[in-house]
């Protein structure tokens, strides 16, 4: 699923003053040429230190992002929609172990960073923070979530980092489906009975600004933005995409009569845009501190799966040993 | 068993409910499992199992013509008229019973589906053979996961042998004959499972040896299912996964 | 890809890498055994291909009206 520009209001650009500035130069005109930087290529210290927080920030999304879907997946309505979950719930599987071996190029390995997740370290979208509820929360979740989500990802397809970009098309080219479901779910409820418009609605309701907060804090209070998009580990700032999602979105909503819950929105003429109105930051900036709805239940959940599974992944090292050790006595 | 089935249906549905049961099982897994990759082998399997229930369920409510489709016998039905074997219905417990599970139920799946490939009846055959290529995958991983887990550290032994005894008591329904089998079979449709216990005891046995695991001791079966006599379990798998069909009578999803 | 040995590399990698049909055959191997080149080395390796452009079959002119080559 995605990552969210998490900055908090004290973070402080990573500075890249202290590189060898030939090095620095050569590196940024390579970027600036849009090449791809390889794991082995030299890169800034702060470029590694930004990507490896991003990438692995991404994969994290991925992992948890399972959770508040996987909530349904015993109770999805029909069997299409089952299967259809299952198969989704399964891709953030996929996406989140693209992403983890993308981060491993550069230096850190994905016990580090589950680490680094399961101490609340690390972290991840404040989006999945937020509990789903009805079934009509695993519609919003892939119309709006999934949606934020492609808009970020699609210009990471072509961000400097190389295999980051590499996961990024695969990625991109598998969740292509995601959205469309969670649009069709949202149809077939807006459509139905009076009690399943009112579950469609209310999720839109729920998942609205906490879904144009995945675009993070707004350009003014985001301190890496500029580097970030120089070195191409970013390629639209959190505004813009965030406009983009609501001109596109505003109207799927309005399609398939469902309200979009802000007032303010109106199309704008001039502009050729919709205006909206104030998200309250000080929601998001709670959630990232971790203080989401769900966020005790999230965690909770990770540490669990990862403590309960740590006799299975110890066992399959045993085994592996046993079987390599018996294979030399054999030689 | 749904009295209502003609025999053939109540057969196909004998094999979507196994099938479906199964699947809802390891959907409880899907984000908990002990690596990411084992969550994606996991749901994998979920997958195939879920679209085996759908061909089978739709054939049993094609074959009953009565206009029930397969998610009306999968969510519209009680305990009663289940027909799940009473393996499939176990809880998940820990990684050792959920594969302890997979690997009976599926050597099992695998040795049915390469004779029902085979049959006479061209709505069965088909069905069957492409789960022949899904289960043969799924008695692999399992297969070996058993190995693994038997043959691993002192901990996952104990958990292994812990899950094999919980599961074991289940076997033998597997391969009970009744009236509708023999129908099944007398109409082209059919497997004479009774014949195919020896392949897959062999198979176990096969496995269980690499693993460095003792065959559990043979005990009175616990059968049932076939007939709608399950285990208290199922009436809560049923309940979460029949609850949106229930609590919004009517509705289109 | 994590596993702790072969037969299970190749079981994750199925299900991970054939979810869309992709790949007629699997190959895995540990991946402290790769040995890729080095990208300083690139020019070396690769800029020596750049003017044999002969080996494309849309070097050669063919006229117009001649089909089937």
């Amino acid at each position: 699923m995605y990552t969210t520009d998490l900055s908090g209001k004290k973070a402080k650009p990573e500075a890249a003053i202290t590189e060898n500035p030939a090095k620095l130069a050569a590196f940024e005109a390579r970027v600036a040429a849009d090449e791809f930087i390889e794991p082995k290529d030299w890169m800034p210290e702060a470029y590694r230190k930004t990507l490896i927080r991003q990438i692995s920030q991404h994969a994290h999304s991925e992992i948890v992002g399972m959770l508040p879907e996987g909530n349904w997946i015993t109770r999805a309505p029909n069997l299409r929609r089952k299967a259809i979950l299952l198969a989704k719930v399964q891709d953030e599987a996929g996406h989140g172990l693209y992403l983890y071996c993308a981060a491993e190029t550069l230096g850190v390995s994905r016990d580090e960073m589950t680490e680094a997740l399961l101490s609340g370290k690390a972290k991840y979208s404040t989006i999945f923070n937020y509990p789903t509820l009805t079934w009509a929360d695993i519609g919003a979740i892939g119309w709006l979530v999934d949606g934020a989500a492609i808009m970020n990802q699609v210009p990471l397809q072509r961000t400097s980092y190389g295999p980051y970009a590499r996961a990024m098309v695969r990625i991109c080219k598998e969740e292509s489906f995601h959205q469309r479901q969670g649009y069709e779910i949202m149809m077939h409820l807006a459509a139905g009975t009076d009690a399943q418009k009112r579950m469609a609605q209310d999720a839109l309701d729920r998942w609205w600004w906490p879904s144009l907060m995945m675009f993070g804090p707004p350009d003014d209070k985001s301190p890496n933005t500029e580097q970030s998009m120089r070195w191409r580990i970013k390629r639209d700032t959190n505004d813009e995409l965030r406009q983009k999602f609501v001109d596109i979105t505003a109207p799927q909503a309005e399609a398939i009569g469902l309200s979009v819950p802000d007032p303010a929105l109106k199309w704008n003429e001039t502009r050729g845009a919709y205006d909206f109105g104030d998200v309250d930051w000080e929601e998001f900036y709670a959630v990232v501190r971790g203080e989401g709805p769900v966020a005790k239940e999230r965690n909770q959940a990770r540490v669990k799966a990862w403590e309960n599974g740590a006799w299975v992944r110890e066992a399959a090292r045993v085994h592996a040993e046993k079987r390599a050790n018996a294979k030399i006595a054999a030689e | 068993m749904d009295s209502a089935l003609p025999p053939l249906a109540a057969y196909a549905a004998r094999l979507g409910d196994d099938s479906l049961i199964l699947g809802q099982r390891l959907g409880e897994w899907c984000g908990h499992a002990p690596a990411l990759e084992v969550d994606l082998s996991l749901s994998n399997v979920a997958l195939d199992l879920i679209g085996q229930a759908t061909h089978f369920l739709g054939l049993a409510g094609a074959i009953e013509g009565a206009g029930r489709d397969a998610d009306k016998l999968a969510f519209h039905r009680d305990v009663m008229d289940f027909s799940n074997c009473l393996l499939v219905e176990q809880p998940n417990g820990d990684f050792a019973q959920t594969i302890a599970r997979q690997f009976l139920f599926s050597n099992y799946q695998a040795l049915l589906f390469e004779q029902m490939a085979q049959v006479k009846d061209e709505r069965f055959a088909p069905i069957a053979a492409k789960a022949l290529k899904e289960v043969k995958y799924h008695a692999t991983l399992a297969s070996d996961w058993v190995v693994r887990l038997g043959d691993g550290t002192d901990e996952s032994k104990t958990r292994m042998v812990a899950g094999l005894n919980w599961m074991w008591r289940f076997a033998d329904e597997l391969f009970v004959m009744d009236d509708v089998d023999a129908a099944a079979i007398a109409n082209g449709a059919g497997v004479d499972k009774a014949a195919l216990r020896a392949a897959w005891d062999a198979r176990i046995d096969a496995v269980l040896a690499e693993a460095t695991l003792a065959r559990p001791a043979a005990r009175r079966p616990i059968v049932g299912g076939r007939v709608g006599r399950h285990s208290e379990h199922l009436g809560h798998v049923l309940s979460a996964m029949q609850f949106l069909q229930r609590a919004y009578p009517g509705a289109n999803w | 890809m994590h596993a702790a040995d072969g037969k299970m590399a190749l079981e994750h990698a199925r299900d991970t890498y054939t979810r869309r049909m992709e790949g007629v055959s699997l190959w895995v191997l540990p991946s402290a055994q790769i040995i890729a080149s080095d990208p300083g080395d690139a020019a070396a390796l690769f800029a020596p291909a750049e003017d044999k452009i002969y080996r494309h079959p849309t070097f050669y002119k063919i006229p117009d009206g001649i089909t089937h080559i």
